[in-house]
């Protein structure tokens, strides 16, 4: 099991990439970004920290990317399972970790948590699909939620969800549904697909 | 104890044509077996439908004397498949690599990690057991894909082109180990190269369109060549008269 994890970078790559996050959204809790916006105001406002959330699914995506699936399809002990319980236990562990911090910080790591989640669903969901260009969705999302995503400077659309204040409800359960959808996806599909 | 492909069909896609139909071939349990034929003959096909790595679409796969089918985990332990491409890993030395296999089959981590050490010795890259896979070059790379299959002690062993894209030394260097390899356990090889290969095999396959056009030893398809065919292109020779490609001399 250690080589498993080795060849996944579960001992480097997931424990790098956690700190990474955590540390820089703390870093940049409250530097703020203004994006022209082709909606609304014409402007749109959001913390650099968001964009730091895209860090947790980057990482995903190149975990599952160090697959072998030419080795691993003929193995006995099959693979697939542990891989989404590895990729789905790091991205709540990402979003527990963001959690713990709010606790004690500022609300806006509340943002990180929950944007951290809907990301990794993003990542999930479209790798069976993409492969490793699954990381452009959830910067696709993200860039998108700036041009096109608010009626005014601090009022977004609801289906945004990544530029919300940290205490809006429909946020966090459209944040948790893409990633119950992104690990039902990497489990239906991934069987079905080279990958 | 070998493997059988019985009355199997196989398609990519439900409404696609199939690849084989019908196909009945069993693999010789001894010595070196190779499997030729054009592109798109189906050998990969049958390669990864023998290698449990895909599933028929009718009929069965079955290892012979124990029947058991390539959905079982049983029968995937007993098989060892070398793909086409042996994917490097930047993570892992060639010992953890051949290990890391070997567990996947099934063994437990100690016996996986001495197997591993043997079998990198067998096929000569013991100095290289502590170098990461993706230093290691094309020729090096095979060999560690042989190792793999030694390392879980397989029955039956897999090579789907496995000389494709190497220099003549590494070619060289990997029939050696072949040759060596095959005294102990069947090997079944697909392959287009059939000047090297030719001498060295027990028997030879010819597929053609998802079926089997010819089976039988080495001397029986060397018997179809152009009698006029210089000594050094007799294998090519029956292989084009074989195919009905025509004289070839």
């Amino acid at each position: 099991m250690i080589w498993w994890l080795r060849q996944r970078g579960a001992l480097g790559l997931l424990p790098g990439a956690l700190l990474a996050f955590a540390v820089s959204v703390v870093l940049t809790l409250h530097v703020v970004l203004v994006f022209p916006a082709f909606l609304g105001d014409h402007t749109m406002a959001t913390q650099l920290s968001n964009f730091l959330c895209l860090i947790p699914s980057v990482a995903l995506v190149v975990c599952l990317e160090r697959r072998m699936p030419s080795v691993e399809r003929s193995a006995v002990r099959r693979l697939d399972a542990r891989d989404v319980a590895l990729v789905a236990g790091f991205a709540l562990l990402a979003t527990g970790v963001a959690m713990t911090m709010a606790i004690f910080g500022p609300d806006e790591l509340w943002t990180a948590a929950r944007n951290n989640l809907l990301f990794c669903g993003f990542a999930l969901g479209a790798w069976p699909l993409l492969g490793h260009r699954a990381t452009l969705l959830p910067a696709f999302w993200m860039m998108q939620a700036m041009f096109l995503g608010g009626r005014s400077r601090n009022d977004p659309y609801p289906w945004v969800i990544v530029t919300e204040e940290p205490g809006v409800v429909h946020a966090a359960a459209g944040a948790a549904a893409v990633f119950l959808a992104g690990v039902l996806s990497l489990i239906c599909f991934v069987p079905r697909t080279a990958r | 104890m070998t493997l059988l492909l019985d009355r199997v069909t196989f398609r990519y896609h439900r409404w696609s044509r199939p690849v084989l139909s019908h196909l009945t071939y069993e693999v010789p349990g001894r010595g070196l077996t190779i499997l030729l034929g054009p592109n798109g003959a189906g050998k990969s096909t049958t390669m990864a439908l023998l290698a449990g790595t895909a599933a028929p679409t009718a009929g069965k796969v079955l290892l012979t004397g124990s029947r058991l089918s390539s959905t079982s985990r049983e029968y995937r332990r007993h098989v060892a498949w070398l793909p086409q491409k042996v994917p490097s890993s930047r993570q892992l030395t060639a010992r953890e690599y051949v290990a890391y296999v070997a567990w996947l089959k099934g063994e437990n981590r100690s016996d996986a990690w001495a197997g591993a050490g043997s079998a990198l010795d067998q096929v000569g890259l013991g100095e290289q057991q502590g170098d990461k896979t993706a230093r290691l070059s094309g020729g090096q790379l095979r060999r560690v894909g042989i190792a793999c299959a030694l390392a879980h002690d397989a029955r039956v062993i897999l090579l789907d082109e496995p000389t494709a894209g190497l220099d003549p030394h590494q070619r060289t260097v990997f029939r050696d180990v072949l040759r060596e390899v095959t005294e102990k356990t069947p090997v079944l090889m697909s392959t287009h190269d059939i000047v090297d290969l030719a001498d060295e095999a027990d028997t030879v396959t010819l597929m053609d369109g998802g079926r089997v056009r010819h089976h039988g030893g080495t001397p029986s398809f060397l018997d179809h060549a152009h009698p006029e065919a210089a000594p050094a292109r007799r294998a090519e020779s029956a292989y084009s008269v074989l195919m009905g490609l025509g004289r070839a001399q």
